[in-house]
């Protein structure tokens, strides 16, 4: 039943989220490329975003000097984190039918009910920068350098293409070595198809922004291009299924392009300004001064920022003048550039830290900057301004800006990053305690061997103690053992000796002998206790007979004489001497 | 009984002179180390370093003297020496803030790249870049000492915490006593030392002759490796070793 009830709801979804993809349609317009030569095409891209279908082609306005081939339709639908998005790509290509700028666009679709319209998009086609020969065969480079005459470290756009109308592969491409000359490539191969000598080929584009260091005429010689020309191996029977590489052979073929010529001409020696740095280009000057009031000995931060287009690393460092009540504090100047299609472009900022010393106004004057302008030809400068910068007292409080109430209130302002305006070391210390010896001075003496030795020393000290008093503990029982032993059996020898007297001996004996703390004596625990001692056998049952000889004279009134008990009690006290020590 | 009296009565007169002595010797030191003060402040920092060093040679040497002989050095524009006594000083005082801070300052002001080898010993007892080596020394015996006196408290009674405080102590106590020998070990081949020269050309031998196989420049840290005679062997990387005359570079531990 689950199974059923989502197979229902999935063509559902799916219809809701293409419902909700086509909900925001637009149109829009693209050209893969800018500038274009006579004789080459460019492709014209038409998307329709938020659906994959369209009740009708696009109609593209602005078409009538090009002849334009379909370039086919693509459709696609992505899903990413749950977002679904689709849309429909018309593709054509233009080839130019004369020179001229033009307006290609606006692109128009109905689908839905409705009409979505396009932007429109700009072209610039310019002359056929070298005719190609009409001779030229299915596979051939050529190239071209524009302009050919430039001014030093002015980029000149070296181009190539190779025309083909055979498929290759393993393209090695060998520039020209020219001293005196570099070569930097400026963005990826492009490939589109074009026309020469009336015929049609599929041209792969590469472009180069060529240096000339100094004044001088240089001869470019030719590029060689190393490939490998497939070669159809199948029956075209197949309908072109061996027309693949995969199914071809190839021969190893080299091209080379026409030798070209560029003039790099001096700058110009008339009205040359002293200062002029070699900079050569389009470029502008930016000022600001931040903040421009504040309090005697804060900073404010002059920012001087030089972009444009063309040799960058010419931009010299800009210097300010002196002046006098403020301290200047220069930042390292931050050059950022970058290559595209045109050449270099990019920017330079330069910046200062001042704090003026004392209250008052000042007027800050900027430098200028002094380039030649390639375009025109002549030398520009860009004159410097003047920026005012108001110090208050230093202690005057700053202007208090009444708090706004909280509702009203903005976000909190973005903090700004703390500025180094200089670099120093920190004062020495004065302090006598820096005088004082070092505890590492005497290090390692006596005291400190002692201080690691001393906690060891005290534990077999305490170890020491402990085994001396436990020794001492056994040998004064053993001592209380010997007299107890020698008062028996001087006891036993005495011919006037009570039983009563006896058997309190023997007892007294025994408690000093096994460290016991017994009342009474009998014959049982004696013998439990000598056989715990390992007393041979014959010892345990003399000493069983002989204090139950006691115990029956003294409790029972019966038994032996006194003479006998006391003899075998004196035997029984040497052979426990002499068995347990 | 004459002479015992009289050895009784000269002791009794040398002790307040010795004692007297030693607070002299006290006093001056203190006098030279407050015109030291003084001189570098009012910007005579020849002065104030000759003061500084006066102080050292007398064996007053501490963290606090060889941070300012260092200030002093650096206010001199000798590089070289303001880094051996701002390395010196923390010999001392590690983690002295303004030490560092200063040292960074000189260390940033020299030209030669020069990096500082580290062992993986190093690395992992990595506490002991902070300390200097009496407070290893005093660490380790604080928990040498913890260990024994629960090892005796166990001797009179055996409650089962003490077993556990045993462990402890003993692990950190060994740690501790790997750290000692480590930092001893440092201290003791501590080879580090100081170019004090603006350029200084080393040499692939001892001789004026020999050809010339780098070029370094004051303040770079190297290792001194041996000394004959005028001529010292120092290395700076591990395949970069050469002869420089003896007094173009001074060790910073002091011998």
């Amino acid at each position: 039943m689950r199974f059923w009830l989502t197979l229902l709801l999935l063509p559902c979804l799916l219809a809701a989220w293409a419902g909700s993809a086509q909900a925001e349609l637009s149109l829009s317009l693209k050209l893969n490329r800018q500038e274009i030569a006579m004789g080459e095409s460019a492709r014209l891209v038409v998307t329709l975003s938020g659906t994959q279908n369209a009740d009708t082609r696009p109609s593209i306005q602005g078409l009538e000097d090009f002849t334009v081939s379909p370039g086919g339709t693509s459709s696609r639908m992505e899903i990413i984190n749950g977002k679904v998005s689709s849309k429909l790509e018309f593709n054509f290509f233009v080839q130019p039918r004369a020179e001229g700028e033009y307006s290609l666009g606006p692109a128009v679709i109905k689908t839905g009910g409705k009409v979505y319209t396009s932007s429109q998009v700009k072209l610039k086609v310019l002359k056929s920068p070298a005719k190609v020969d009409e001779a030229q065969g299915p596979l051939f480079l050529h190239s071209s350098i524009s302009p050919a005459r430039v001014y030093p470290e002015q980029p000149a756009i070296y181009t190539l293409k190779l025309y083909r109308r055979v498929q290759v592969r393993d393209l090695g491409l060998q520039l020209p070595d020219t001293p005196g000359l570099s070569f930097r490539q400026l963005g990826e191969p492009r490939e589109y198809p074009a026309r020469a000598g009336g015929r049609s080929y599929q041209v792969l584009e590469v472009r180069y922004a060529v240096l000339a260091a100094k004044p001088g005429v240089y001869g470019i010689a030719p590029a060689r291009l190393k490939l490998t020309v497939l070669e159809s191996g199948g029956s075209q029977g197949f309908g072109g299924f061996f027309n693949d590489p995969f199914f071809s052979s190839g021969r190893p073929e080299f091209l080379s392009s026409q030798p070209l010529e560029l003039e790099a001409k001096p700058f110009p020696q008339e009205n040359r300004p002293a200062d002029f740095s070699g900079l050569a280009g389009q470029f502008s000057l930016e000022a600001k001064l931040e903040p421009g009031k504040l309090k005697a000995g804060e900073s404010a931060t002059l920012t001087l920022r030089v972009s444009g287009q063309g040799n960058l690393q010419r931009i010299p460092d800009l210097s300010l003048p002196e002046l006098p009540g403020i301290k200047v504090y220069a930042d390292q100047p931050v050059l950022k550039a970058d290559w595209d299609q045109k050449g270099q472009h990019g920017k330079k900022v330069m910046k200062w830290a001042l704090v003026p010393e004392k209250e008052g106004q000042y007027s800050i004057p900027t430098p200028g900057l002094t380039y030649f302008d390639s375009q025109s030809g002549g030398y520009k400068t860009i004159a410097g301004k003047a920026l005012q910068l108001s110090a208050l007292p230093s202690g005057q409080p700053a202007r208090v800006v009444p708090a706004a109430p909280k509702a009203a209130r903005k976000a909190p302002a973005r903090k700004q990053e703390i500025k180094e305006l200089g670099s120093d070391i920190l004062p020495i210390h004065a302090s006598l305690r820096g005088l004082a010896a070092s505890p590492q001075a005497g290090f390692p003496g006596w005291v400190h061997i002692l201080a690691l030795a001393a906690p060891l020393l005290l534990y077999l000290g305490a170890l020491l103690f402990l085994k001396l008093s436990r020794r001492s503990d056994e040998a004064l029982t053993q001592s209380r053992a010997k007299k107890a032993a020698k008062l028996i059996l001087a006891s036993c020898s005495d011919p006037e000796l009570s039983n009563e007297a006896l058997i309190i001996g023997l007892k007294d004996y025994f408690n000093h002998k096994f460290g016991l703390s017994l009342g009474v004596l009998t014959s049982h625990e004696a013998v439990k206790l000598l056989k715990e001692r390992g007393c041979d056998p014959e010892t345990v049952e003399a000493a069983q007979d002989c204090i139950r000889g006691l115990e029956d004279t003294v409790y029972c009134g019966l038994g032996g004489s006194c003479t006998e008990l006391g003899q075998k009690a004196a035997k029984l006290v040497k052979d426990l001497e002499r068995q347990i020590r | 009984m004459k002479p015992v009296l009289l050895l009784i009565l000269c002791l009794t007169l040398l002790c307040p002179l010795a004692a007297a002595a030693q607070e002299n010797g006290q006093t001056g030191a203190e006098e030279t180390f407050f015109q030291a003060n003084q001189a570098y402040k009012k910007g005579r920092f020849q002065a104030a370093a000759q003061g500084y060093l006066k102080l050292a040679a007398a064996g007053r040497g501490s963290g606090d003297l060889y941070y300012n002989l260092g200030n002093a050095y650096y206010r001199l524009g000798q590089l070289g020496r303001a880094v051996l006594y701002y390395e010196r000083a923390r010999l001392f005082i590690p983690r002295d803030p303004d030490l560092n801070f200063n040292l960074t300052q000189a260390r940033d002001q020299t030209k030669d790249a020069i990096p500082q080898q580290t062992g993986l010993l190093e690395q992992g007892l990595f506490w002991l870049h902070s300390m200097n080596l009496y407070e290893v020394f005093l660490g380790f015996a604080l928990l040498n000492a913890l260990f024994f006196g629960v090892l005796i408290l166990r001797l009179f009674r055996r409650p089962e915490w003490t077993w556990y405080l045993v462990i402890v102590f003993g692990l950190l106590g060994a740690l501790a006593a790997g750290s000692l020998a480590v930092k001893w070990h440092q201290t003791a081949h501590d080879q580090r030392a100081v170019v004090l020269q603006k350029e200084l050309k080393v040499l692939a031998g001892p001789d004026e002759g020999d050809t010339v196989i780098f070029k370094i420049h004051e303040g770079a840290i190297v290792q001194h490796e041996r000394s004959e005679g005028q001529w010292a062997l120092i290395s700076f990387g591990p395949n970069q070793r050469g002869w420089v005359k003896a007094g173009a570079v001074e060790q910073i531990q002091p011998q």
